[in-house]
């Protein structure tokens, strides 16, 4: 048990090890480490350095998180260990990406890189009049998966047992099982996070697809284009995790209602692990391969405008993470730092209402959540036979 | 006489220089012209809403206003509600307002007597225009009509 926890958190941290190690390669040549600089100093040494120091800073603090982990696993339990050395890796990573960030800034400050040279912003109308279209219908084996799972469920329902097997947890002494009351809401809640997780991520499709686009002034037609390609691929890869994801919870529904997460436990865990590592493998995967915006998939036609793109530097904060301008109109924005996506303005009062009521939702789903299990939730060791319930002790 | 051909979606390159001292409205209005002189952008061709430019430009709303209403003085924009802004014309629309001819000769005026000011000979002067005119109107036939 305690080698495959052991497997588990190296894979675990040697994966992010690597995508932290890769996470430069996302960014544009123009925004190293979250800072706007002009096309001619993208191969300056200052920022050949930094990315050095980034990632032999995330090599070393792998390497610490590891140890703690080893020191501390004795002296707590395994997942205490592996928590602190999970976070102990990623403020380490933090801390490395805001250091790079800081060596950058300071260069680009001290030498004057944007003196003398021609700033300006540039659009395409065609991005407007004639935006890329999201192939909606590939959302549709979603929703399929979604019918089938409820439909089952709805089917199961009259003959499931009292009180429903809904996590389990091994360790030394033997075995935990938690279970629920069987009721219409804990039987289909994963049915309703599937819906929501859907209904969430086409949404934010919708909305990242008409966000602003980051033409560059330098290379206007050229940076467009790749700006469309960079959409479709995101779209189609979004549906594809949209559809992986109903497919582990649909999965997982399944598992719980039949009763195989007490009986077959780690193998049957592979329906629902397999799915979820193929979606966030397809997204890294592309994340990496495209850059944000699709700013490595280069034509190379070799068009300058003469111009550099604004510099805007002033208005992003907190290591080029997070955007405040009042005097822009616009909401939604590709994001600077550490990988690809989007941020908001949050220099526009709208965006507070938004988060305030997102926020104020996920927090009443939260508490409606924990109270309506509180009550219910039983943790009997040992063991467990579908239908019969708990039976004593072996 | 009006068209039906719809050049719907065309893509136009805006390029603001923000260091220029000429005013933002002022680049925007005199670039969606050039587009139409060059046959970028023809009559019926859609150009965004005024608060989408902004936002995609990070510029103010009442500075793509401005540009826009200056265009729709000039009967070259038609601003539409539902549609955003429309070309209301192009080099093949016909022949300009009779109203068209004094501003613009006037504004002609200043920049012959710039360069006379500056020693350039007259046939000098000619020749230039006729290459700008050259490039323009080889621009639009390449797109064809």
């Amino acid at each position: 048990m305690t080698a495959v926890l052991l497997t588990v958190q190296l894979v675990i941290v040697v994966t992010v090890t690597a995508l932290m190690w890769l996470l430069p390669r996302t960014s544009r040549d123009t925004l190293p480490f979250g800072v706007r600089v002009p096309p001619g100093r993208t191969a300056d040494p200052a920022i050949t350095a930094a990315t050095r120091g980034y990632r032999a800073a995330v090599l070393c603090v792998s390497l610490l998180s590891v140890v703690a982990s080893a020191v501390l696993w004795p002296l707590m339990s395994a997942e205490t260990a592996m928590s602190g050395g999970a976070a102990l890796l990623v403020a380490g990573g933090i801390g490395a990406y805001a250091g790079a960030h800081r060596t950058v800034r300071r260069a680009k400050d001290r030498e004057h890189w944007y003196a003398g040279l021609r700033e300006g912003v540039a659009v395409d109308t065609g991005l407007r009049t004639d935006p890329v279209r999201v192939p909606w219908l590939w959302s549709l084996p979603s929703l399929v998966v979604i019918a089938v799972v409820a439909i089952t469920g709805a089917v199961l329902y009259p003959g499931l047992p009292e009180r429903l097997v809904i996590s389990v947890r091994y360790h030394e002494g033997g075995t935990d099982y938690s279970t629920a009351a069987t009721t219409v809401g804990s039987a289909f809640a994963l049915v309703i996070i599937q819906v929501l997780v859907t209904a969430l991520l086409l949404l934010i499709l919708r909305f990242s697809v008409r966000a602003r686009a980051d033409i560059d002034a330098a290379n206007p037609r050229e940076s467009a284009e790749r700006h469309r390609r960079f959409l479709r691929i995101w779209a189609y890869c979004l549906l594809a995790t949209v559809f992986a994801l109903n497919v582990a919870f649909g999965g997982l529904a399944l598992i719980i209602w039949t009763g195989s997460l007490a009986s077959a436990g780690p193998a049957v865990a592979a329906v629902v692990i397999v799915p979820l590592l193929t979606g966030a493998a397809l997204l890294t995967g592309a994340g990496l391969l495209i850059g944000q915006s699709g700013w490595r998939m280069r034509d190379g036609t070799g068009e300058d405008t003469g111009f550099v793109q604004r510099d805007d530097d002033r208005y992003w904060h907190l290591a080029g993470t997070v955007y405040i301008n009042r005097a822009d109109p616009a909401i939604l924005l590709p994001k600077r730092a550490a990988g690809l996506g989007w941020t908001v303005n949050l220099g526009r009062p709208a965006i507070w209402l938004v988060l305030g009521l997102t926020l104020g939702a996920l927090a009443a789903l939260a508490v409606v959540i924990v109270f309506g299990l509180s009550g219910d939730l039983e943790t009997t060791q040992y063991g467990w036979q579908f239908g019969a319930g708990p039976l004593g002790p072996e | 006489m009006p068209r039906t051909v719809h050049a719907k979606g065309a893509r136009v390159i805006l390029n603001i220089d923000l260091n220029s001292e000429v005013p933002i409205y002022q680049q925007l209005r005199d670039q969606i012209v050039h587009a139409v002189a060059s046959g970028e952008l023809r009559e019926g061709s859609s150009l965004p809403a005024t608060r989408q430019l902004g936002a995609d430009l990070g510029v103010n709303f009442h500075t793509v206003n401005k540009a826009y209403d200056l265009l729709r003085r000039e009967g070259l924009l038609r601003l539409n509600r539902k549609t955003g802004a429309v070309i209301q014309r192009d080099p093949a629309s016909g022949p300009p307002h009779p109203a068209f001819y004094p501003e613009w000769e006037a504004r002609m005026g200043v920049l012959l007597a710039e360069a006379i000011a500056h020693g350039v000979e007259p046939d000098q002067i000619i020749e230039r225009c006729r290459d700008q005119l050259g490039s323009l109107r080889g621009a639009e036939k390449g797109r064809g009509t």
